[in-house]
């Protein structure tokens, strides 16, 4: 496209996207996740006779409400400055998804209308219609997961385009239902499903136990501190035992990206974004120690204690399937490393099992901090997924304008160096290598087809940064 | 409802006079030392950034009358 | 850009694309006119309760408030969803346009926010703050500015398409640039954006409050008790005379607004006063039908205020305000009748006179309340604010055809017998199974088209083809410079593609061609 990049001030442009993105993702995951549990615990409520599910199903859409129009509007900033930061791939990309688009403008109508007007402003009203006002939330809560799958599949898109390319602003499309449905749409969607009712529940459980804490002490004894003591309990437990559908969809989003996106695949497993890949999984690691251990002291029961065994066990399953770590120097040595950390972990909530006292004041402070790790392992996978595809913006079609020579020499490198021969980042860690030979010999011996050019772009890279 | 009140369901809509009727005779001015200080903060954080920002997009305009 | 050659295709919708823009733009409209409304008439409610220490006026601008909350975020879909719309049907126009204010749309955008923030904290934040009741209205009372300055920035950019501030005789140097620093002065700052501003800008606080004044007479009918019927008449006879006031001062800016699309956009006007091009559409002149309706209400209006004055010691507006703007008003539409006919007048008054009766009439019949006009008035404006954007964007004039007269309807799209469509997977159904590799179909697709030109035969029509794409031909005709090829190489910055040769053609055209001005202006005593 002719248009000229604007540039903007202080920051560069993917800098400023990612704070508007972020700005915004926290609080539509938040309502997403809320919309869709709350008719739930009203349902749970309605059965049970507990009126402390209604509370909670109650707080929670009180909070989804204060952060709607907010969220709503830092939602409008994204396609706002991506318009005129990146004309180019919104004309193209805005075109392949039009009726999408529209589609998901009348989602969010419906979403705000049934949310705002038939289930908020009806709840006390509606209290002899019980299950008229949970349908009402059901329909509020569908909507809104509507508006999720669109902007998932979008997303997804610009990391597995498929065999859709993206067109240019001269053919319209409008609608593809390959482009909709790309391969790693239903994973992303999945991941991201369970990925937000996990952190938020956690990150709710953790604020609740805060105000448990902040009554405990205030009104000791009072019908509020135990409900926010039953509420933070709750929620948090429901956030951990959620988590563990996420390493089982991870491993298959993984695969799939692995297979559409090899470079991005590359970037995130031993390559250039492989520390964020990292300090998520650290602080995945930390939640579901610390979160383990609370849910196990909080409820000390033998079911819990096998349903977390189960979970660690799936872990350790895909631990066992995934190709040992360079680390770890052989794959027998991981295996085991792996092997014995899962059975530990075991060990150690089958030990915490109804020990501890899970109601102290250390505790309502360790769940709020998992639940930030928590949040903070949501954020980073967000910020993975944009940031292992660069220097494309969508992968295998368009690149980002400004994409420097490193970025592009780093490109060529995993695609015409790595990939032919079936290696990962790691194999660029070799110490002491002459770079130059190992080029030529692979040239000469056909593992690599290069062109004289390329084959000096790569050396000149591999020299300066390996 | 807040969450300091528990669910209870009208027992005769009909004769029951509606709350905001209730609320319209008296104006429930307070002592300031009444409302809760956090909201406060949030409050005079809120109206210092709005008008910040307010004013730097005006000043922002009224630049722009001469600079392109 | 592409688009310049190949006559700018689009994505097809039901309707036709103007149809989708126009029901996305009303509907953005309907609400967020009616926020901008409910913003101003919040705190006019506040400050009079707190002054009064009455309640009554505090809680009914609580409940407006709460529709507020709930109607922004309708209001904020809408308007993305005019921007997607906008994005797949017009992308030419919608980037270029969108570059050019880049900076006031971000401005705009943070402005949202803040508006949504305040709007958010000062509902949920009401029964919190009592000891601080001063505070809380300044907080609320803070939403009208900044829904000004958000109305300033858009309006800018909605009265460029109708103005886009060609100059006489001033040679613009900054233009060329505004693609890429995403400020343009002269663009944003164009003959018109002032008048349009200060019109709706009135024009919302009238039709927030009628429709506050509507809902306060719909709740009236539905209301059995004394209190709650008295709470509503006290609520919809303030609501009614704020957004009255309001009202009577459309016609001073509407004059002027006017008067500037005389001078600016000269093809607009006469569109609107003769009624040509997309402002009759279906047989009917909406800006005529607009007028007739601001005329009932004119009637109706003030037949109500002299009811109220007669009758009520609190909430009258001073008649002879009242007395002085409906002679304005008279004049004004006796100026329109002499410029457009006497038919237009005459029916304007007999609609004035049927809108005062009925007013008398409703008002009898509900013995004294004013509930049955406060709907009726709602509705009215309802309409006056959907027309008045609708008589502005028709009003453009919109096509050349090929001997360079002006054609309202969307024809310049060049048929497209082959568009690329990526094919559907091989398999029938869903198939998300993960593809190892390509399959072979992909490098048996056919090759994409190339682009359909336009074949221009004369120069003229190349001259009339690649710049009617962004503006009208009327600031070429006008243009006193003679650095041409500094002209056309900022219409190359701005995204027009034409070859060298072709760029050479066109200046050489203009260097040697001398333009009749369509439309001297008469300011300068010719």
């Amino acid at each position: 496209m002719d248009l000229p990049v604007i540039e903007t001030p202080i920051f560069p442009r993917w800098v400023w996207i990612e704070e508007i993105t972020y700005s915004h993702i926290p609080i539509a995951t938040l309502i997403t996740a809320y919309m869709l549990l709350a008719p739930l615990f009203e349902y749970i409520g309605y059965r049970t006779g507990n009126k402390r599910w209604d509370r909670l199903a109650y707080s929670l859409i009180w909070f989804a409400l204060i952060l709607f129009s907010p969220g709503a509007a830092l939602g409008t900033g994204i396609p706002i400055f991506i318009i005129g930061a990146w004309p180019e791939f919104w004309s193209r990309w805005a075109n392949l998804f039009y009726w999408p688009l529209i589609a998901q403008f009348v989602f969010f109508t419906l979403e705000v209308f049934f949310l705002f007007f038939m289930y908020y402003m009806t709840w006390d009203r509606w209290q002899v219609r019980k299950k008229l006002h949970i349908w009402m939330g059901v329909i509020a809560a569908f909507w809104g997961y509507m508006v999720q799958f669109v902007w998932d599949s979008l997303g997804a898109y610009m990391m597995t385009p498929g065999d859709v390319p993206l067109p240019q602003v001269a053919e319209p499309v409008g609608w593809s239902l390959p482009a909709f449905l790309n391969p790693s749409f239903p994973f992303l969607f999945a991941h991201r499903t369970f990925g937000n009712f996990s952190y938020v529940m956690l990150l709710t459980g953790g604020v609740l136990a805060l105000r448990y804490w902040g009554q405990k002490r205030k009104n000791p004894g009072s019908e509020n501190e135990q409900y926010f003591h039953w509420a933070s309990k709750t929620c948090f437990t429901i956030g951990f035992l959620v988590f563990f559908a996420q390493p089982v969809i991870g491993w298959f989003y993984a695969r799939v990206i692995q297979h559409e996106a090899p470079i991005a695949f590359m970037a995130m497993m031993g390559g250039h974004s492989n520390s964020y890949f990292l300090i998520k999984l650290a602080m995945i690691a930390f939640f579901v120690l610390v979160g383990g251990t609370y849910v196990i002291k909080k409820h000390g029961s033998k079911t819990m204690a096998w349903g977390i065994t189960a979970g660690a066990l799936v872990v350790l399953l895909i631990a066992q399937v995934h190709p040992p770590l360079k680390y770890f120097g052989s794959d027998s040595a991981w295996r085991f490393m792996v092997a014995a950390l899962v059975v530990a972990y075991i060990g150690w909530i089958w030990y915490c099992r109804g020990r501890g006292t899970p109601n102290a004041s250390r505790w309502q402070w360790m769940m709020f901090i998992a639940g930030l790790s928590a949040f903070m392992a949501f954020a980073l996978g967000g910020f993975l997924r944009e940031h292992i595809k660069n220097p494309d913006t969508v992968y295998g079609e368009l690149a980002k304008p400004e994409t420097t020579p490193k970025e592009a020499s780093r490109y060529l490198v995993y695609e015409k160096w790595l990939k032919p021969q079936d290696e990962m980042a790691s194999a660029l860690d070799k110490p002491d290598v002459d770079w130059r030979d190992e080029v030529q010999q692979a040239r000469t011996a056909g593992k690599v087809k290069l062109t004289d050019s390329e084959a000096e772009t790569i050396i000149q890279y591999l020299e300066e940064y390996h | 409802m807040t969450d300091q009140t528990e669910n209870t369901v009208p027992e005769n809509t009909e004769d029951q006079v509606p709350e905001i009727e209730q609320e319209l005779d008296v104006y429930p001015l307070r002592d300031p030392s009444e409302d809760p200080r956090w909201a406060l903060w949030v409050m005079w954080i809120w109206i210092g950034i709005s008008l910040g920002l307010f004013l730097f997009f005006v000043v922002l305009f009224i630049l722009g009358i001469w600079y392109d | 850009m592409l688009l310049a050659m190949a006559g700018n295709p689009f994505i097809q919708s039901p309707g036709g694309a103007k149809f989708a823009i126009g029901f996305l733009g009303l509907f953005h409209t309907s609400v967020a006119s009616l926020a901008i409304g409910f913003a101003f008439i919040v705190t006019v409610l506040q400050i009079v309760g707190y002054m009064r220490k009455d309640n009554h006026y505090d809680r009914l601008a609580k409940r407006i408030q709460l529709w507020h909350v709930c109607i922004y975020n309708i209001g904020t879909i809408n308007a993305i969803g005019l921007v997607f719309a906008l994005s797949g049907l017009y992308p030419q126009f919608w980037t270029q346009i969108f570059t050019q204010f880049f900076w006031t749309i971000i401005i705009e955008e943070v402005l949202f926010f803040m508006l949504a923030t305040t709007i958010t904290l000062h509902y949920f934040f009401w029964d919190t703050m009592w000891g601080h009741k001063k505070m809380h209205i300044f907080l609320g009372s803070l939403l009208t500015p900044f829904f000004f300055l958000q109305f300033y920035i858009i309006n800018g950019m909605g009265a460029y398409m109708l103005t886009p501030g060609f100059s006489e005789s001033q040679v613009s140097q900054w233009g060329g640039t505004a693609s890429i620093t995403g400020w343009d002065l002269l663009a944003f700052y164009n003959p018109s954006f002032l008048m349009l501003t200060l019109h709706r800008t009135s024009a919302n606080f009238a039709y927030g409050a009628f429709f506050v004044a509507g809902v306060c007479g719909l709740l009236l009918f539905l209301s059995k008790r004394e209190k709650m019927r008295a709470w509503h008449e006290r609520g919809g006879r303030i609501s009614f005379n704020v957004a009255f006031s309001a009202f009577l001062t459309l016609p001073i800016v509407g004059f002027f607004y006017a008067w500037v699309l005389k001078y600016h956009a000269k093809t607009a006007y006469d569109n609107l006063m003769v009624g040509k091009g997309d402002v009759v559409a279906g047989g009917i002149d909406w800006w005529w039908t607009k007028h007739i309706i601001v005329a009932m209400m004119i009637g109706a209006g003030l037949i109500f205020s002299r009811n109220a004055s007669r009758k009520e010691k609190e909430f009258k507006i001073p008649m002879a305000g009242v007395y002085a703007m409906t002679l304005v008003y008279f004049l004004f539409y006796l100026g329109m009748g002499m410029q457009m006919t006497w038919r237009f007048f005459w029916a304007s008054l007999a609609a004035a006179v049927f809108g005062g009766m009925l007013c008398a009439h409703l008002l009898k019949r509900h013995e004294g309340s004013g509930r049955a006009v406060f709907v009726l008035m709602a509705i009215l404006s309802f309409f006056t604010v959907l027309l008045g954007g609708y008589a502005r964007e028709a009003s453009r004039p919109r096509f050349v055809n090929q001997s360079g007269e002006r054609q309202a309807g969307f024809n310049r799209i060049a048929p497209f017998d082959n568009l690329y469509a990526p094919p559907e997977r091989a398999e029938a159904g869903l198939n998300i199974d993960m593809v190892l590799e390509k399959p072979d179909y992909v490098d048996q697709m056919p090759p994409r088209p190339g682009q359909a030109k336009i074949q221009p035969e004369t120069v003229e029509d190349l001259v009339s083809f690649r710049c009617i794409s962004c503006h009208t031909l009327e600031r070429v005709y006008r243009y006193k410079g003679t650095d041409w090829d500094r002209v056309v190489g900022r219409m190359k910055a701005y995204g027009m593609r034409l070859s060298a040769e072709e760029q050479q053609q066109i200046v050489d055209y203009l260097n040697t061609t001398e333009f009749e001005d369509p439309t001297p202006p008469k300011y300068k005593g010719q």
